[in-house]
């Protein structure tokens, strides 16, 4: 499926950074269905209407981090993608002891998100994980 | 806790224990081997090596058969008379075994055999009648002794943790990390901000301002500075349970002269033990090598014994700067006393038939009668009794070890805090504002191209600036910490409502164990539902319980090290654990919340 195609939602705490990557897929034509800072409303959203691939920060401040909001969407909805933006070079660096993410999940340090296409490529990869 | 040997009057039930018997038999072999090499038969010396050997081992087997035919008929209990008949079917096959064995090694001649045995007999006796049931006694103690020991440290580590904290120099270790990662970090924001600054050129095109400013973003070195914290915070050191033990004997050894001035001035050993030891020590040799005439005149030397026992009791009571030098001494003037007496018959005596072996009674017996008596000093109920309910002051080197460990656990924690910051709030936001420099230089558009640069100056500027938090209340700040796992679990919240508006600084560390437990009881236990409850206990403490359904229990030990387990020690000093019901997992942690530095 094209990523154009795709429902994406974006989960990121920071309101600055949620607003621009929000800019910038959208600016890639992609439907960015739903944007929040809150993990309960990410969780309530993909709940209601599953989207295809969630875009998730790993670092969310107090509380959850990406990678628990991720195990727990692929919980609900076995077959969404998952896209990690971590601002680490590697998850399992920053954290040894967190859950492994779910299969078939990317990860995207988030410096080399200045390439948008980069970003829009894990997202349409992502896509491709079957449950 | 009961008397080590309460009265025959209570009729009291011992656990047969024999693992401190097999100690007494190796320590019980070396000193008459020592005696037998150097005294006895110093030309035979292989044959006593030999004959040693082959007895302790017969020992062992015997020790093991009377343990297993005991385990065997389900008797794990008795009384004195059990342990006499045990401390008999012992000593007598020992004393057997060992006039066989001497006697075939060439040790001693047939017609020496009779006598060798009678003239033993009555020292297999003292073995079977005492040594041996004390052996078994305090072997069925030994786990009590021993969890008294833990509890005595743990009690002592997390009071000198108190004590550390809030000292003077903890808060300037505060003080100075902060300092110091806060100054790096605005060192390196500054440097970016600076290059960004002289390497932006309004006169050339937007794509090629773009393209110098992502080059300086690229490179920028806060990305390494945030790993360097987030390394610091990783590391550690796994301890193994021989290691943990290890840790417990050593801090005793360091501990062991507070330990023992504490407890002899609280509760001095009585002055008959120092008799009876004494009397049950010097017995054998007695009967080795002095003749009848020759012990009777030795018999007042126990008179002195107990009359200088006394003395040390009264010292100790009484108390003052030099009590344990006074007793330290008489304690040694006891164990001198053999060799006291020997060479005062050797002046007024001339014709002793023998004597001990100098070697021991001038060395190995007042040295091993001194560490033996501070040792049965610290073991005994009422000084173990003295340090339940006491606090003692850690030494200089327990004093210096725990300081490491809080020192690290904070810098550990801090630079986990600084490069989560680092990681959320500036890393996050230089990626996001490439991004939306990028985009606007894509499009040729001068004004987000020029509000994301304004964005950029803005973090750098004062990249510290989100990292101070204001206090709130304990309330606000556990919901602060739970409210966002709502949604992926259920979380029920309790706390008691006189400590609802307690607001200090101590309220955010609360705040990032409660986190700790939780994100750790999601991630590694795989829980659905948590429930955390907040109650006051003695002042200035709280405790606080968090229950949890975890499919993946955690490990049931304290001992787990890592950044969480390190969080909660700082955090509560030590004083937390986790516990296995049934399908649910209990951490429990208590914490000074109510003081004031």
């Amino acid at each position: 499926m094209s990523a154009t195609k795709l429902k994406v939602m974006l989960v990121e705490d920071d309101d600055f950074t949620r607003s621009t990557v929000k800019s910038a897929l959208e600016g890639q034509g992609l439907n960015i269905v739903y944007d929040t800072a809150f993990v309960k409303d990410g969780v309530e959203f993909a709940k209601k209407n599953r989207p295809d691939v969630a875009v998730l920060d790993y670092n969310l401040g107090k509380g959850p981090n990406g990678i628990d909001l991720a195990n727990q969407l692929r919980r609900m909805q076995p077959s969404i993608g998952i896209v990690l933006l971590t601002a680490f070079l590697n998850p399992a660096e920053l954290d040894t002891k967190i859950a492994q993410l779910p299969a078939g999940s990317r990860y995207l340090v988030k410096h080399s998100v200045s390439n948008i296409k980069v970003l829009v490529k894990e997202i349409a990869e992502s896509a491709k994980h079957k449950a | 806790m009961r008397s080590i040997f309460p009265p025959v009057k209570s009729k009291p039930s011992f656990n047969l224990d024999f693992s401190i018997v097999y100690v007494g038999i190796i320590f019980l072999e070396l000193s008459i081997a020592g005696t037998e090499l150097f005294k006895l038969y110093p030309d035979k010396k292989f044959e006593v090596v030999i004959v040693r050997a082959i007895h302790t081992i017969l020992l062992f087997a015997f020790v093991y058969l009377a343990h297993i035919t005991l385990r065997i008929r389900e008797r794990n209990k008795t009384g004195y008379v059990g342990l006499s008949l045990i401390g008999l079917s012992l000593a007598i096959p020992s004393l057997l075994s060992r006039v066989l064995l001497m006697e075939n090694f060439g040790l001693i001649s047939d017609s020496q055999t009779n006598k060798y045995f009678f003239e033993q007999i009555l020292i297999s006796i003292v073995h079977a009648f005492f040594w041996i049931p004390v052996a078994i006694i305090l072997g069925g103690q030994r786990n009590k002794i021993i969890e008294a020991f833990r509890e005595y440290e743990a009690r002592l580590i997390v009071s000198e943790r108190i004590n550390i904290r809030k000292s003077d120099n903890f808060f300037e270790l505060k003080q100075e990390v902060d300092q110091t990662v806060r100054g790096e970090l605005i060192l390196q924001a500054n440097n970016l901000l600076h290059n960004l600054t002289y390497g932006d050129d309004k006169k050339l095109s937007l794509k090629e301002r773009n393209e110098i400013i992502q080059r300086y973003l690229k490179e920028n070195t806060l990305r390494e500075f945030s790993q360097r914290l987030n390394q610091k915070s990783e590391a550690g050191e796994s301890n193994s349970k021989f290691e943990e033990g290890m840790r417990s004997l050593n801090l005793i050894r360091k501990q062991f002269n507070i330990l023992y001035n504490f407890t002899a001035r609280k509760a001095p050993v009585p002055a008959w033990v120092y008799t009876l030891l004494s009397f049950f020590l010097i017995l054998p040799n007695y009967i080795n090598f002095y003749t009848a005439l020759e012990v009777i005149i030795c018999l007042p030397g126990f008179l002195v014994i107990h009359l200088v026992a006394l003395q040390i009791n009264r010292i100790l009571r009484r108390g003052g700067k030099y009590a344990i030098l006074q007793t330290n001494l008489l304690t040694l003037l006891i164990g001198y006393l053999p060799f006291i007496e020997i060479s005062i018959f050797s002046v007024f005596l001339p014709n002793l038939t023998e004597s001990f072996p100098t070697v021991i009674s001038a060395f190995f017996y007042p040295i091993g009668f001194f560490v033996y008596m501070r040792f049965i000093q610290i073991i005994q109920p009422a000084a173990i009794n003295a340090i339940q309910g006491d606090e003692i002051y850690a030494s200089p080197a327990l004093n210096l070890a725990i300081l490491k460990i809080v020192n690290d656990e904070f810098r550990q924690s801090e630079s986990h805090q600084w490069a989560t910051y680092t990681h959320g709030k500036i890393l996050t936001r230089l990626a996001a504002t490439s991004l939306k420099l990028e985009q606007a230089s894509a499009k040729n558009d001068v004004e987000n191209f020029e509000l994301g640069l304004e964005n950029l100056k803005y973090i750098l500027e004062n990249p510290t600036r989100e990292f101070e938090q204001n206090n709130v209340c304990l309330k606000a700040e556990i919901s602060s910490r739970l409210d966002p796992w709502e949604g992926l679990i259920g979380i029920t919240f309790k706390i008691d409502p006189a400590l609802e508006d307690i607001t200090n600084e101590r309220v955010k560390d609360l705040g990032e164990a409660v986190e700790e437990i939780i994100s750790n009881s999601v991630r590694h236990g795989g829980s659905q539902n948590i429930s955390i409850n907040i109650t006051a206990a003695s002042h200035p403490d709280i405790k606080v319980r968090v229950e949890d359904d975890a499919t993946n229990p955690l490990p049931l030990v304290t001992s787990r090290i890592g950044l969480g387990t390190k969080i909660l020690n700082l955090v509560s000093d030590g004083r937390w654990s986790i516990s296995r019901n049934g399908a649910k997992t209990t951490v429990d942690l208590t914490m000074s919340l109510l003081e004031s530095r």
